[in-house]
């Protein structure tokens, strides 16, 4: 009997312990939560701040570079050298001192050039780099690794790609110094065909990057910038971050993580809009690791001076209880021997400790139930922990989604600074969730130029995907197709044979012969275009629609033609922009865009554009914004303003 | 009480007047400035040289460094310190009348400026100032550029790779034409390099180089302005711009085209020559690319030979009569007007820093500057022999095999490439008037020979049955640049004016714009039309004008410096070559096209 009231007395001290580790547990528990909290807040003030500078600088820097880039391409001395059609040696010689002279000291005098390459067709290449000039007119020379030369040479006539990082040891084929380690180039290939297909390298050295991170004063993280691959471009301090996916996948999840070297980070991460490189910012917590330690210290030790503090009452309180029970225990032995008078100094009664017995009883359950609620809710916070997770993880692949469907409609204005004839501005402002709107613009040749907008069924991952495809398709047939119609078939065509989920697109796709200003078009269930002629208003030109892309096989498209003259615009658009709601789901409507459109007088294609963005928002005021709102708008000056190209 | 205070006030101002002078006599502090940046700690004034010197002085010294603005802000208020150097405006000085004139004080604070060759230097200055002029600048470094035996090889003249060469069985070279058939030869064995580069004929850096072209009655002389040129023996002055005979730069151009022609065929013409960067340049010539050079460089050599010590591959000029040997230079106004003293005019201590220029031109204590302490390092022995001791021997070993400890004697005493480069006004090279080098311990044959470590000057050394390289330049027949007097002439020449530079200049751009029709013409007749327009179109601009009032110049400036030149040589035993010496070398002819 005695060994049995000694195991009670054991096991009611394991609740008592118990409670101690939950207590601790909690405690801590809740501190850290909190303090990741704020912690992770004064985080998110820097990122913003750091975020904006950043991007803020680096893509104005680019812009301008690449702006000027295509300014120096026009240059006779560089597209003579492209054609190197030279009589003799010596010409030969002249040329290219000419063009290294020229180069050079555009090199020098702008701030964002490193190095200016061109590459032709067949792989020979020529350029200048500070620590070099090449000309190097045999392919076999091209010291450019394959993958980036097949990386530039596979991009779409009229869009930019960036290709790197490269070494400028390989470059020149030795290292000094002052030879940077890592070079981008901004590529893309020449739209004008008049001297052979030449693709055009604007390098840049990342270190001059150093400048916009030390001006933020942020010692304490590691920043990078990474391409839209994934391959890091630049980082501050530390070393080459080899396991991208982990920075960038972690990113803005509010979770701390080992980084490569196993110390505890937490990054952040934004996507840049030109180019769309990745930056992210790693911040060490390491320091705030050992905040959490040290307080989880102190607790347990507090707990554990508690815990030893109500051991010694506990033991004195129960060694008190025990005695009266042995005592009680005495007074049954004696009644078992018949001695039914009671001792004078049992303090309990029978009845009193069946009481005593129904209260640990109870106090028991009690305690039981107690910690089965405390499970039930641990359990339940982490179930709603990785819905949040999992709800982060969806938001976060949708805006990667985004971006990328973004980044493959052409992004650089103006698209064509040297052909004087257009101007051409487009835009995307896409809702919250990924869609499939699309425009797209490209030289199929030196004289004509398509045009093409649509908007995809549906909305979400599976409407980006049928994006990409139709966007990738009508390209295809554009460039083997002189007729808009015919273009539309194929595609259409094409889309049925592969089309299992039942998408569909609107397409509304035009080819403007430059020298001409004759516009062959074609519509596939899209909005009507919108025509302006020079000193006229905008007004919508009813064309017939032919049935959507991708809904059924066979259709014909009725093709027909407009004549643009010097001054006149072209607006097209999506849905996304008669359909917008204000918060009474009243729409905006084709008569108020018609009004906005003409309010915008002699204004250039991207103030038109800006302009009716501007009655769109001012219309919806603060209705969320349903549907992407996608626009071109082309104006068509004429062939007569090329005198450059012509001369 | 007030004749208390009376007394205490007496007694201090009676400390005070005794005691400030006292104080100011006895610590004289002379600042050098100067106007030029220099690395390292050459211009520590903890240096045992400079504490030595200021003992010497019983001054202090300091060093100061002046920015060109601060040192116009300086010149224009005559604020200046008591020590300048400079590197120019020497007219603006004047002008300001910043500069002490030392004349007539040389006898009594500085007499060793009148002795020996520095009293030459001092009197070219004065024969060529006339009578109202003064001795304000004090020349740095009077001495030689190059003693006539080195334990290098040459880096001017037929330049060669060395290891292909000597594949080839060391062909004598006299000539352009021999010159360019080992070219050939060399590349036709090796058309790729170890590494599997493309090897060319010739590779130069620079087209206008003067000492691209090899014939040995031309010379190079950097210090003339643009092209004109002087002849090493006669120092007789030549128009390089339409005197097509003795022309480096058309000799130049007639070497470039002959490489072009031979070798454009095979694709052995380096093309690039014309666009690439010098950095590209260099590193062909690191990767062995070029079988000849227009001047010998290093670049090769060192990479491989930290692979195998001992590599024979690199460049080195081939020891030939056709060349010469650009050493026994003597350069009588020192490094000139590039690096030049003052004295301030408005100097408190003018005596003391005259003083210290005298001891910079006293070949005892150069000497001393040089191989540290006597007594300490070296001292004479029993026969007058200047001799190093055992310590110093140590000592200097340690130093000349590179990396020495901080501790090494010479390194905290401030010798040799420690020393300040344009201290002291002698060179460690003149003879000392004991009839031994200032520098006998580092600059004589035997420590040449010892001190000789290059594989390929080993190997000509063997090859030619030598010593030393220079011996086997020598040996060939070559001459060197004793009779040269250009630099020193050149330095005292006042500037032209505003038109003649301007006529120069557009000359200069002329040759430059026709440098690639030359150099590329496929025929003779091609390359003396160009040659003809070009040379018409210099005369044009009245450039034979502008070359005869130099040479007016030149001449009055020749006959004061070229007597005292040759005399200078003939005090430190090297005898200046006779007329019949070099008579070969005038013509320009090779030994088949002498009549």
């Amino acid at each position: 009997m005695r060994e049995k009231l000694k195991s009670l007395r054991i096991r009611m001290l394991l609740p008592v312990f118990g409670m101690t580790l939950l207590i601790v547990t909690m405690l801590t528990g809740v501190f850290s939560r909190t303090y990741t909290r704020m912690t992770l807040h004064q985080e998110q003030e820097l990122n913003a701040a750091g975020f904006e500078t950043v991007s803020g600088s680096v893509t104005p820097f680019i812009t301008t570079a690449i702006t000027e880039t295509r300014t120096i391409m026009t240059d006779e001395r560089i597209r003579s050298y492209v054609r190197l059609q030279y009589d003799t040696p010596a010409d030969l010689i002249h040329a290219r001192i000419d063009c290294k002279e020229y180069l050079q000291a555009e090199i020098t005098r702008s701030e964002g050039i490193f190095g200016l390459l061109f590459m032709r067709q067949d792989g020979s290449i020529f350029g200048a780099l500070p620590e070099g000039n090449f000309f190097l007119d045999d392919p076999e020379d091209n010291p450019l690794p394959q993958d980036i030369r097949k990386q530039i040479m596979d991009a779409p006539r009229g869009q930019t790609v960036w290709a790197g990082p490269i070494s400028g040891a390989v470059l020149y084929g030795f290292e000094t110094p002052d030879t940077p380690q890592h070079l981008m180039a901004a590529a893309w290939k020449s739209v004008d065909v008049s001297y052979g297909d030449c693709y055009a390298l604007m390098l840049i050295d990342v270190s001059v990057f150093e400048q916009q991170f030390a001006a933020l004063k942020d010692q304490g993280s590691v920043w990078h910038i990474f391409a839209e691959d994934g391959s890091e471009i630049y980082h501050t301090g530390g070393e080459v971050c080899t396991d991208p996916e982990k920075l960038i996948g972690q990113s803005n999840s509010g979770q701390i993580f080992r980084n490569e070297k196993g110390l505890p980070v937490c990054t952040f991460s934004m996507t840049m809009s030109s180019p769309a490189w990745t930056l992210v910012r790693e911040v060490s917590m390491e320091s705030f690791e050992e905040v959490i330690r040290g307080v989880r210290r102190s607790v347990w030790a507090v707990a554990g001076l508690v815990f030893l503090l109500g051991l010694a009452i506990y033991h004195f309180w129960l060694g008190q209880f025990m005695g009266q029970f042995n005592v009680l225990l005495g007074g049954i032995v004696r009644m078992g021997r018949g001695e039914l008078q009671p001792s004078a100094s049992a303090p309990f009664s029978i009845g009193e400790f069946e009481t005593m017995k129904r209260e640990i009883d109870r106090t028991s359950l009690a305690l039981n139930n107690q910690m089965d609620t405390i499970r039930r809710m641990e359990r339940e916070q982490m179930e709603q922990e990785n819905l949040i997770r999992e709800q982060e993880r969806i938001v976060k692949e949708l805006t990667t989604a985004r971006q990328i469907q973004r980044s493959v409609l052409p992004h650089i204005f103006p698209p064509f600074p040297d052909r004087a004839e257009i101007d051409l501005f487009a835009s995307m402002d896409p809702a919250r969730d990924v869609g499939g709107d699309f425009y797209d613009f490209y030289f199929v040749d030196e004289d004509h130029l398509c045009l093409v907008i649509a908007d995809v069924s549906g909305k979400g991952i599976p409407a980006a995907l049928f994006m990409m495809l139709s966007k990738r398709i009508l390209e295809d047939f554009a460039r083997q197709e002189r007729s808009a119609a015919a273009i539309l078939e194929k595609t259409n065509e094409l889309l049925c044979d592969s089309n299992q989920a039942e998408m569909f697109v609107t397409v509304w796709l035009g080819i403007l012969e430059i020298s001409t200003g004759l516009l062959t078009c074609a519509n596939a269930g899209h909005e009507y275009p919108v025509i302006k002629k020079n000193g006229g208003s905008f007004e919508l030109f009813k064309d017939r629609h032919g049935f959507v892309i991708g809904g059924m096989e066979g259709v014909r498209y009725r093709e027909y033609t407009l004549q643009l003259e010097p001054g006149d615009r072209l607006f097209v658009y999506t849905d996304g922009v008669p359909e917008a709601a204000d918060a009474s789901d009243e729409m905006f409507g084709t008569d108020r865009m018609i009004k906005a459109l003409n309010s915008c007088g002699g204004k250039s294609p991207e103030e038109i554009l800006g302009a009716v963005r501007s009655a769109v928002d001012a219309f919806a005021g603060d209705a969320e914004q349903f549907d992407d709102l996608t626009m071109m708008c082309l104006e068509y000056r004429g062939p007569e303003e090329t005198g450059e190209e012509q001369a | 009480m007030k004749r208390i205070v009376l007394f205490f006030l007496s007694v201090i101002l009676t400390l005070t007047i005794f005691s400030f002078p006292a104080s100011a006599d006895d610590h004289v502090v002379l600042t050098i400035a100067d106007t030029t940046e220099r690395s390292g700690n050459r211009y520590d004034e903890n240096l045992g040289m400079w504490q030595y010197l200021a003992e010497k002085l019983g001054v202090e010294i300091r060093y100061l460094y002046l920015t060109p603005q601060e040192y116009a802000a300086a010149l224009s208020s005559g604020d200046l310190p008591d020590i300048v150097a400079t590197t120019n405006n020497l007219s603006a000085i004047l002008e300001n009348d910043a500069a002490l004139d030392a004349g007539p004080y040389l006898e009594e604070y500085a007499p060793n400026f009148l002795k020996g060759e520095i009293g030459l230097t001092v009197d070219v200055y004065r024969q060529l100032a006339g009578e109202e002029g003064g001795f304000y600048f004090f020349p740095a470094r009077i001495g030689y550029n190059g003693v006539g035996y080195d334990n290098t090889t040459s880096s001017r003249g037929y330049v060669v790779r060395w290891d292909y060469y000597k594949e080839l069985g060391y062909p004598p070279i006299n000539n352009e034409d021999d010159y360019l058939k080992v070219l050939l030869q060399m590349h036709e064995n090796h058309p790729f390099t170890e590494d599997g580069h493309p090897t060319y004929l010739y590779g130069t850096d620079n087209f206008s180089a003067y000492d691209t072209a090899f014939r040995s009655e031309l010379n190079l002389d950097y210090w003339v302005a643009y092209k004109y040129q002087n002849n090493i023996f006669t120092n007789q002055i030549y128009d390089g711009y339409t005197d097509t005979a003795h022309s480096m730069w058309w000799a130049a151009m007639e070497w470039e085209n002959k490489v072009y022609r031979a070798g454009k065929d095979s694709g052995s013409y380096d093309m690039d020559l014309f666009t690439q960067d010098l950095k590209q340049f260099e590193a062909k010539v690191a990767r062995g690319q070029y079988m000849g050079l227009h001047s010998a460089k290093s670049n090769l050599y060192n990479a491989r030979v930290k692979e195998d010590p001992d590599t024979l591959a690199g460049y080195a000029s081939v020891p030939t009569a056709a060349t010469n040997y650009y050493t026994n230079v003597y350069q009588l106004l020192g490094n000139g007007p590039g690096y030049m003293w003052f004295i301030s005019q408005n100097s408190p201590h003018w005596k003391e820093a005259l003083a210290l220029f005298n001891y910079m031109a006293d070949p005892d204590f150069v000497r001393e500057l040089t191989l540290g302490k006597r007594g300490e390092t070296w001292d004479y022995d029993e026969n007058g022999v200047p001799r190093m001791n055992e310590y110093g021997q140590e000592q200097l070993n340690a130093y000349k095999a590179g990396s020495p400890s901080p501790d090494n004697y010479y390194v905290r005493w401030g010798s040799f490439d420690r020393m300040p480069s344009n201290w002291p006004m002698l060179r460690d090279n003149t003879t000392h008037p004991d009839g031994y080098l200032v520098d006998f311990a580092t600059i004589s044959r035997d420590y040449m020979r010892s001190t000789m470590t290059n594989g390929i000057a080993l190997d000509m050394c063997d090859h030619y049955g030598v010593e030393l390289p220079t011996d086997a330049h020598y040996r060939a027949g070559g001459m060197d640049f004793r009779n040269d007097c250009g630099e020193a002439i050149s330095s005292v020449i006042t500037s032209l004016d505003r038109d003649q530079l301007r006529i120069l200049s557009s000359a200069e751009k002329i040759l430059k714009d026709r440098t690639v029709d030359l150099i590329l013409a496929e025929t003779d007749e091609e390359a003396a039309a160009i040659r003809e327009d070009t040379i018409r179109e210099i005369n044009d601009l009245g450039e034979p004008e502008v070359f005869r009032a130099y040479q007016e110049k030149w001449d009055a400036a020749a006959a004061v410096i070229v007597p005292r030149v040759l005399q200078a040589q003939k005090a430190n035993g090297i005898q200046p070559y006779t007329p019949d010496q070099y008579a070969d070398r005038l013509t320009g002819q090779t030994e088949e096209e002498k009549p």
